[in-house]
């Protein structure tokens, strides 16, 4: 078991790697000029020759695989660089944002994932009735709904009509970061968190409904059935065992989607986590933030996908005791 | 079923095609500005006068546009990779290893950094979309084909000397046509919600291309001024068209898979 | 003699289909005794189980009677008064331990102590109530699958094709198992492709062809050249049986 996580592991990483490279000259290559995005409107008062040493300073004159070497290494040895846009270390900037967008995350995930997994279940075991019927459609309609438009339906509702949650940011505005609770940062993420569990629920109900179906199919059930359990009772001993294995395996492989919804929905609700972080880097050229958040967001997929394959490992008792799954 | 299939395509055409025979040039109309929904405008005014609905008629067509343009490229270029793969097995090493390379990011923040490498605009939503979408359906073209390969006929034609291209041609493509069809299907709503998002986050189209995207990202200054309809509706359009699209695609879906389970006789 | 299991005019068929899978069975199965019904594949004989438990999947529909002592079977009968012998090791959950699915079916105050007296009484080590499904030997799990029918409160047990692509030695130790069930006071319905099967243990034989059953008899009936046997297709049956082809090829010559 050991050396099948470890190979698992292994693997990813060889797999960052690439996307690390691959992204990095991409950026490298695009029509951006760091310089300009660095020094804003005061580019006039830069001459060539000041400009030459920026770029010589910045390593900008190496040849493009030098200076990924040098930026990869000094990644790996906890230096991201230093912002453009905030003047700051790049690590400082994500360090306090990646709290706000785990706390955005994590809830949505856990809201979503209880919801998806009860929702799907209950249309499984009502296959058929206008139970199954609603939930159906309701998973198909969040699957057609743009994410920040049903942000901004919430944020008129909740914000602007009603005034319950605040319209932005993670925490009440003119105090200072150390006097921010637990509680204001949580409030704050309330609406946001809504809107990517709101989106999320669908696809896990959906693998939820397709699986409990399958687990209805086994002879298992049958038997089970034969031996005179239903309803509530054979789903508690026995679906609810079966299905929730791969439901929430299914559930942490999405873990790109919602870093994607967090994006749209951090822009929405001006929640300034990872996702709002990396759309102002773009749109203003922030090279060394922009990289740095890329990477953290396919190592945030890399951490989903390997929980969802090494669950099965940790878990099912047919792989942890040396069997084969059928 | 055949009803199933062709009302909710046949709405979707002529809303499509409606907004190709609305020609009426959008008007400024500055004293009939920020006006509610009434019945002269039918989805209100915005802060220059102009009918929202106009604008939702215009965002749609090129929304729908933009969606037909890249499901198709994704679907080739899916096509064209899968073919690949079964060229020979280093391609279909570094077919499987490119699906992974493109897995190991979030959708949208590769479609952010390949519009922000491409500098954004037209060109780079196309290309970032088509890049993006093509992963699903190589896996399942990939799959089919390997399946495909080991069946008598092709392995028939083979020994009898047909070359690769002969092959794809006479066996592959007749039997992937309607997988195609499927994942062309399945790509376009997708395509038409990651557009609206990387031009609503400001991405995508240029602030003067009149995209759903930019209607919605626009209309975020206005909210906390109470002009709810310029956000309302042209979302509650677009998501009306992809449910009718789904409809249509799901109810496909199912007219194919009855066809093709005749198919399961023969393989086997 | 008492009757327990009376099938009464029972057929099965799709909703939206003229076509019957089992057309009009009939059959009484007496308190401790065993009725083999012998059918090919094909002949419908999977869903009779099904069937009488009223458990047929959402697309077919059963009408006719099933009494279980005289009354229509419900669902509050499956694993108190009828239950179904599982098929194979399939049939267990495979994520639960194998006591626990034992104990499941005990209807007593200590559910618990009676697993493990019973897995004892067949020959299993109590360490056997630890283990998942996939963890047991083909042995194992077929006496496991007997302790279910042997630990449930069940008087009527069905046995649905209980030696499926068996090998000579397990297929007798399956044969020994039920008739320790039988043993333990319980009828038992036997639905088998296996005429073999079927002549060791039942006392009464039925024979189905084509949803349809042609002939009830009892086992002895099946002696000789079979001239007891009422249906040409049972006779056939009984004649192909291979010893029986040894012993018309040795008159022959």
């Amino acid at each position: 078991m050991a050396v099948a996580i470890i190979k698992k592991l292994l693997r990813l990483v060889l797999l960052l790697f690439a996307v690390s490279l691959l992204t990095f000259l991409l950026v490298s290559m695009s029509p951006v000029d760091p310089v300009r995005a660095y020094i804003g409107a005061d580019m006039l008062l830069v001459s060539p020759e000041q400009r030459e040493l920026i770029e010589a300073y910045w390593g900008l004159d190496q040849p493009l695989i030098t200076q990924y070497l040098q930026w990869i290494s000094s990644i790996l040895s906890g230096d991201f660089g230093t912002s453009l846009i905030h003047r700051v270390p790049v690590i400082e900037v994500i360090v306090d944002r990646f709290f706000s967008s785990i706390l955005l995350i994590a809830l949505a995930w856990f809201m979503s994932g209880t919801l998806g997994v009860v929702l799907g279940s209950i249309a499984a075991m009502k296959k058929g009735t206008w139970i199954d019927r609603f939930v159906n459609g309701y998973c198909y309609l969040l699957l057609s709904t743009p994410g920040f438009w049903l942000g901004l339906l919430l944020l008129m509702v909740f914000s602007v009509w009603l005034g319950i949650f605040p319209t932005g940011l993670s925490a009440p505005i003119g105090i200072t970061a150390s006097e921010v609770t637990f509680g204001d940062r949580l409030y704050h993420a309330i609406l946001p968190a809504l809107t990517l569990s709101i989106i999320g629920v669908a696809n896990v109900c959906l693998h939820t409904r397709e699986k409990m179906l399958d687990v209805l199919q086994t002879p298992y059930i049958l038997q089970a059935r034969a031996n005179g359990y239903a309803g509530i009772r054979l789903f508690m001993r026995h679906g609810l065992r079966n299905m929730l294995l791969p439901a929430i395996s299914v559930h942490f492989a999405s873990f790109g989607e919602l870093f994607g919804g967090a994006i749209i929905a951090e822009q929405v609700f001006s929640y300034p986590g990872l996702g709002q972080a990396v759309v102002d880097a773009g749109l203003q050229g922030d090279m060394p933030l922009f990289l740095a958040i890329v990477l953290i967001s396919a190592l945030f997929v890399f951490v989903g996908n390997w929980l969802a394959d090494i669950l099965y490992l940790v878990i099912d008792p047919r792989l942890r005791k040396g069997g084969s799954r059928s | 079923m055949k009803k199933n299939m062709l009302i909710p395509l046949f709405l979707f055409l002529v809303f499509y095609l409606l907004s190709f025979v609305i020609n009426d040039t959008i008007r400024l109309d500055l004293i009939g500005k920020n006006q509610a929904p009434s019945l002269s405008h039918l989805f209100g005014t915005d802060w220059l006068g102009r009918d929202m609905l106009l604008r939702t008629l215009k965002g749609i067509q090129l929304s729908i546009t933009l969606g037909i343009v890249t499901a198709l490229l994704s679907t080739c270029l899916g096509l064209l990779l899968s073919l690949l793969a079964t060229f020979n097995p280093l391609f279909d090493k570094l077919v499987a290893w490119l699906i992974d390379l493109f897995l190991s990011l979030p959708h949208l923040v590769t479609l952010i950094l390949i519009s922000f490498v491409l500098g954004g605009g037209f060109k780079g939503v196309v290309i970032g979309l088509m890049l993006t979408h093509w992963p699903a359906i190589t896996r399942v073209l990939r799959a089919e084909l390997l399946q495909l390969q080991t069946m008598p006929y092709v392995q028939i034609s083979k020994q009898l000397g047909k070359g690769f291209w002969w092959r794809a041609r006479h066996h592959f493509l007749p039997h992937l046509f309607p997988q195609l069809m499927v994942g062309f299907t399945l790509i376009f709503p997708h395509a038409i919600l990651h557009e609206a998002s990387i031009t609503f986050l400001g991405f995508g189209l240029s602030a003067e291309q009149p995209a759903i995207g930019i209607i919605l990202s626009e209309s975020m200054q206005y909210l906390s001024s109470g002009m709810w309809w310029l956000a309302f509706f042209p979302g509650l359009t677009l998501l009306m068209m992809i449910i009718l699209f789904q409809c249509f695609a799901k109810a496909f879906k199912h007219y194919l898979e009855r066809d093709r389970s005749y198919g399961h006789y023969f393989n086997g | 003699m008492d009757t327990i299991l009376t099938v009464n005019q029972l057929s099965v068929f799709h909703q939206n289909a003229e076509h019957y899978l089992l057309e009009d069975i009939h059959f009484s199965l007496y308190r401790g005794q065993v009725l083999a019904l012998v059918g090919a594949s094909g002949s419908g004989k999977s869903l009779l189980a099904q069937s009488i438990l009223q458990l047929l999947p959402d697309n077919l529909r059963q009408n006719g009677d099933v009494l279980y002592s005289d009354r229509q079977v419900n669902e509050h009968d499956r694993g108190r008064n009828i239950v179904l012998i599982p098929q194979s090791v399939e049939a267990l959950d495979p994520l639960m331990k194998v006591g626990k699915q034992i104990e499941g079916l005990i209807q007593a105050e200590n559910p618990h102590q009676v697993m493990l007296d019973l897995l004892a009484q067949l020959g299993l080590n109590a360490d056997i109530a630890t283990r998942y499904p996939f963890q047991l030997s083909g042995g194992q799990a077929r006496r496991v699958l007997a302790t279910i029918a042997l630990g449930s409160p069940a008087n009527v047990v069905i046995a649905d094709e209980p030696t499926p692509g068996l090998d000579e030695e397990a297929k007798y130790e399956m044969i020994a198992l039920l008739k320790e069930v039988q043993q333990a006071g319980k009828a038992i319905l036997l639905i088998t492709h296996d005429f073999d099967v079927a002549l060791q243990l039942a006392d009464q034989v039925a024979v189905l062809d084509q949803g349809e059953i042609i002939e009830v008899t009892d086992v002895h009936h099946f002696s000789g050249d079979g001239e007891k046997l009422v249906h040409p297709l049972t006779k056939a049956l009984w004649q192909s049986l291979p010893q029986n082809l040894f012993i018309k090829y040795a008159e022959k010559t």
